[in-house]
């Protein structure tokens, strides 16, 4: 069914070693795989299977020891510091665990800020974060900062701010770890609802797989090895 | 990234931080404020020189010559010159018109014929005072001076025969700020105006008259040029002699550079301080900024627009802080010279000094950006991956970064350095110095640290253990804090140990033993009556020497005259001048050998010379000096050469010889003595009717103008003390608040295990009083060696460890530590331990 068309995401020989002390652990061990553009794709595994290094080498924001990562087409293993920041400011959009708000912004002004990066008239950025803050239910609380917010509502933005600069990725690490099931699926809602509008490709790593089962594809991870993947997605390796 | 966007992100990356940044702003403001102070009170000091050097000569500038004054003197550039006066200055006899019995008719006087506003400076005192001198002198009217009338027992309306014109004695002159010089004065003074020397008929005769054209200039530079001008035209150079008014002194005016020297280099390693405390901030600050950086990098921000955010930042901090405290060095400009009343004279401190809170607001955002190099550095190294691995630190700097880093700060102290010092030497002296007591405090710092550190393993009282433990943890981010306090106390203490010295050098030097006014030539057999007298008039300490005048015949049997042959008429009159020999058995305590020995070594006819007349002679020891003494010649030989301390206004020769070797000489005593004040007019009356040959010099007025002057300096320093202190403060706090952060999750923890909050309380600050500990120990060492190398190099005092204030120091930065780090960590001691450990 794949079209030959290339892929959102290709991952070949992905290998991740890092040194503790004078042993060497492997994290990720030949990790290869394609994800098609749209899909939404769950990394699945337990604690120490290699989950957040695999996303964290997807988004640039580490660097393999051995293998290549292409995502939107782009050598990610091989791009400078500089690169890698214009392309994550054009391309990415990102979800994480603890949030990660800018705690001296407000909520708006932290959904406006990829914009902003991208020279967007401000107008036009204070609209789009507002619409954004409206699709993730919380219109009436742009002005607030993050210390002002619940957990979940923090979240929310987070998902609000990585949809503003329109991505055609998003990486989400365990977006829904630090919240309580019924805030969780709210945020999970309002990513799903999000994507359907964007139509981007989503990563998201969790060990819940009952959020796998919403995805596409589940790739499930085991001592930094591909145990299996479930769903409508390639594995080369 | 857009200008606008790079505004935007510094609006909001400020927004929470208002204590950070007043810690900042109060860092540099004082180091700034010190500078500015210190420029403004320098110029102060300056000020006050003038206001009491310049009276010496009347004028800014003086050109003195033995001829008629050279025309060119009429093209001086106008510019140049505000006013201008004209002095005659010769020896001639006058006589009263009425002759009595029994009392001598005429008297060899030094006349003073004054044409313009002389004196531009000081003041000439007359009696009547009203009108003053220019207001008594008049073509027929001359004013004389008191000891004239007594010695020819004329009364004021009586005339006086000069030359071939007779005058009336209009009034009396009691003081004239120009004749303060101990030269031998051949008679009394007698004040006239220069249409009155005409009428008299002298004004061409006389052959040793001495010209003088006096110039007020508009400010003080324009003395400098005009005096530059003078000596560049080849009429004028070749026959005159140009002095302005800072040379008048140039022991003291060398004594003030160094002290404005010295004061400027403090000033600016308070500055240094406060920049110390400005890295600790930064630090700080940028350290809880590092997640808000690792998500900027996430949202796609380079590392160099994430450097550029926070450069920004502190460059527009480090300018509100110089800003700050610009305008703090001017308040203290305001205030300073209100709190000090009539020590400082109000119109020498002009508090607003547009040059210096220019140069202080440029060091102090050099000095932010300088120190903060650093921090910002690290904060580019922040990897974004921090937003999935919170425990992830910055990269370490590359070897090539650091050894940059370094460059540039070496670079840029050493630029501010010799910007502040003014002279290039004392600016790489004082940065190298600097570098070598920084590095040096790290390392004890670190040395002592880490021995406490393994003595913690013995104890057994956790907090005790813990305390000394933390201190020697690698990577524990007290080192940084230690140098900078103990950076603190050296200047706090070396401050305070200068002022202290030099104020008791102010008694030193202005000893109640030194003596009020000299006689000159007493003869021998006059000895016992002036003795007698001086004992009526209630004098005290009087010390007498025998002296023998005569002119130097030949050096190493060469004649003077070849010797001079080609020399100006200021070099030639070291060598043709009248000396005086001095005759002493020993070497005056307040001299001291530098080369050679006063031994009285048999067959040697021994002479000691002071090394600077020596030196202008090129003369050592060893040489063979024949000097003429009435038309006798006799060689004697320099067996030493001497330092002498002039400013202890005791009595003093250039030249001493051995008693003995001048026995059939004519000789006669110069006297020093202690006069009560008031008793001069009746002392000078006394010796006038019985010894009328000798010459009273009262030098208490010029004891008292150099005690006004070192007053002055001990005063800028103490100034400046207080600056530094408040600097050493605010570090401290600074230097605590930096680790604050870290020690909010470390108080979090212990609570959770079951430590109370007094007993955390306790544990912080038995930990902090040990750094402070360290660097009280390693900051005093560095005081006492500071004060002891500007004391004995700079200003060539000696040395006494004051131990006392030493431990004090050690012990109250130890306190003082304690307890500001108990007062830093209030907040992290009450905040529940939940809410911390859930934040991380």
């Amino acid at each position: 069914m794949a079209p030959p068309t290339s892929p959102a995401i290709s991952v070949r020989g992905l290998t991740r070693r890092l040194r503790s002390g004078d042993r060497e652990i492997t994290v990720l061990d030949d990790v290869s795989f394609d994800i098609e553009q749209g899909r939404s794709v769950a990394i699945l595994g337990p604690s120490g299977s290699g989950k957040s290094t695999l996303l964290a080498l997807l988004a640039g924001l580490d660097q393999p020891s051995a293998g290549e990562v292409h995502v939107g087409g782009q050598p990610v293993h091989a791009m400078d510091e500089d690169a890698l920041a214009r392309w994550r400011r054009t391309s990415l959009g990102f979800v994480f665990q603890s949030f990660q708000l800018l705690d001296t912004f407000t909520a708006r002004e932290n959904v406006m800020f990829p914009l902003e990066l991208l020279d967007t008239p401000p107008t036009e950025a204070r609209q789009r974060a507002d619409a954004l803050l409206e699709t993730v239910g919380l219109a009436e609380r742009g002005h607030h900062y993050p210390a002002q917010l619940s957990g979940g509502e923090q979240q929310r933005v987070a998902v609000a701010r990585a949809f503003a600069a329109k991505p055609g990725i998003l990486l989400a690490d365990e977006p829904t770890g630090n919240l309580d099931g019924p805030t969780g699926g709210r945020v999970l809602e309002a990513l799903d609802r999000l994507q359907h509008e964007s139509g981007c490709t989503i990563v998201m790593v969790t060990h819940d797989p009952a959020i796998g089962a919403r995805a596409d594809v589940r790739i499930h991870l085991r001592d930094g090895r591909i145990e299996r993947i479930d769903g409508d997605a390639r594995s080369a390796g | 990234m857009s200008f606008r966007l790079l505004l935007t992100l510094l609006r909001r990356e400020l927004r929470g931080a208002q204590s950070r940044v007043l810690f900042f702003v109060a860092c540099l403001a004082v180091g700034v404020a010190a500078v500015v102070a210190v420029a403004g009170l320098a110029d102060s000091v300056q000020g006050a020189m003038q206001s009491e050097a310049r009276p010496m000569l009347a004028a800014d500038v003086a050109v003195t010559s033995r001829r008629m004054l050279p025309e060119a003197l009429d093209q001086v550039p106008p510019e140049l010159v505000a006013e201008q006066a004209e002095l005659r200055v010769f020896t001639t006899m006058v006589s009263a018109v009425e002759q009595q019995e029994g009392v001598i008719d005429s008297i060899l006087v030094e006349l003073k014929a004054v044409e313009g506003p002389y004196p531009f400076y000081g003041t000439v005192e007359v009696d009547p005072a009203a009108g003053g001198l220019a207001g008594l002198l008049t073509p027929d009217q001359i004013v004389v001076e008191p000891s004239l009338l007594r010695r020819l027992q004329l009364q004021r309306g009586d005339s006086l025969r000069i030359g071939d014109t007779t005058f009336r004695i209009a009034g009396e002159v009691l003081a004239e700020p120009d004749r303060m010089e101990a030269s031998l004065s051949p008679g009394p003074r007698v004040f006239l105006s220069m249409d009155a020397l005409e009428r008299s008929g002298l004004a061409g005769t006389t052959g040793r008259m001495t010209y003088k054209a006096l110039y007020k200039t508009p400010d003080v530079e324009s003395a400098t040029k005009l005096a530059g001008w003078l000596e560049r035209q080849p009429d004028i150079a070749a026959w005159t002699r140009v002095e302005t008014w800072t040379e008048g002194n140039p022991g003291l005016r060398r004594g003030i550079e160094q002290a404005e020297t010295f004061l400027g280099l403090v000033a600016l390693l308070s500055l240094l301080v406060g920049g110390a405390g400005v890295a600790q901030v930064i630090r700080a600050w940028l350290a809880r900024r590092f997640d808000a950086v690792a998500t900027f990098r996430c949202l796609g921000l380079t590392p160099s627009e994430v450097g550029r955010v926070y450069l920004a930042q502190t460059a527009l901090l480090g300018l509100a802080g110089s800003l700050v405290g610009a305008l703090a060095g001017t308040a203290c400009l305001l205030v300073v010279p209100l709190m000090l009343g009539d020590i400082l004279p109000n119109s020498a401190v002009d508090p607003f000094q547009p040059l210096a809170i220019l140069q202080g607001t440029a060091l102090g955002t050099g000095i932010a950006l300088l120190f903060a190099w650093a921090p910002l550095r690290q904060a580019q190294l922040v990897p974004p991956i921090r937003v999935m691995r919170r425990t992830v630190e910055p990269l370490p700097m590359s070897t090539g970064q650091r050894a940059a880093g370094i460059a540039l700060l070496a670079a840029a102290l050493v630029g501010v350095s010799v910007v502040q010092a003014g002279d290039l030497t004392t600016g790489l002296v004082f940065s190298g110095a600097v570098a070598f007591v920084v590095v040096l405090l790290g390392l004890i710092a670190d040395r002592l640290s880490s021995g406490l550190g393994r003595l913690g393993e013995r104890q057994d009282r956790w907090v005790m253990r813990h305390a000394l433990r933390s201190l020697g943890r690698p990577g524990a981010g007290t080192l940084s804090a230690m140098v900078a306090l103990a950076l603190g106390v050296v200047v706090v203490l070396g401050t305070w140990l200068l002022q202290h010295r030099v104020t008791s050098q102010l008694g030193d030097a202005f000893p109640d033993t030194a003596p009020s006014a000299f006689l000159i030539d007493v003869q021998p057999a006059q000895w016992p009556g002036v003795e007698q007298v001086l004992g009526e008039m209630d004098s005290r300490r009087v010390q007498s020497a025998p002296m023998v005048m005569g002119r130097i015949a030949a050096i190493d049997h060469v004649p003077t005259e070849t010797l001079v042959a080609d020399l100006d008429d200021d070099a030639r009159w070291a060598y043709t001048r009248e000396q005086r020999l001095g005759i002493r058995a020993d070497i005056p305590s307040h001299n001291t050998i530098k080369e050679g020995a006063w031994a009285h070594l048999d067959g040697v006819d021994e002479i000691s010379l002071e090394t600077r007349f020596a030196e202008r002679l090129g003369v050592g020891v060893g040489s063979s000096i024949t000097f003429d003494i009435q038309g006798v010649k006799v060689p004697l030989q320099v067996t030493s050469i001497r330092d002498v301390r002039w400013e202890s206004m005791e009595m003093n020769f250039f030249v001493l010889v051995e008693p003995g070797v001048l026995d059939d000489a004519p000789s006669s005593r110069i006297v020093t003595f202690q006069l009560p004040e008031g008793n001069e007019a009746g002392l000078q009356d006394a010796l006038a009717v019985d010894f009328p040959n000798i010459t009273l010099i009262n030098v208490r007025q010029i004891r008292d103008q150099a005690k006004g002057i070192l007053e002055r300096l001990a005063l800028a320093i103490r100034s400046l003390g207080g600056f530094t202190a408040i600097a050493g403060v605010v570090i401290l706090f600074a230097s605590v608040g930096a680790s604050t952060t870290q020690r909010a999750r470390q108080i979090a923890l212990l609570k959770t295990l079951g430590v109370t909050r007094a007993a955390a309380a306790g544990m912080l600050a038995v930990e902090y009083a040990l750094v402070g500990l360290v660097a009280g120990l390693v900051g005093t060492l560095g005081a006492n060696v500071l004060a002891w190398g500007v004391q004995t190099q700079l200003m060539r005092l000696s040395w006494e460890p004051l131990v006392v204030p030493s431990l004090l120091a050690v012990v109250a930065c130890s306190l003082g530590t304690a307890v500001a780090g108990v007062i830093g960590n209030l907040r992290a001691l009450q905040v529940k331990p939940r809410a911390v450990l859930r934040g991380s």
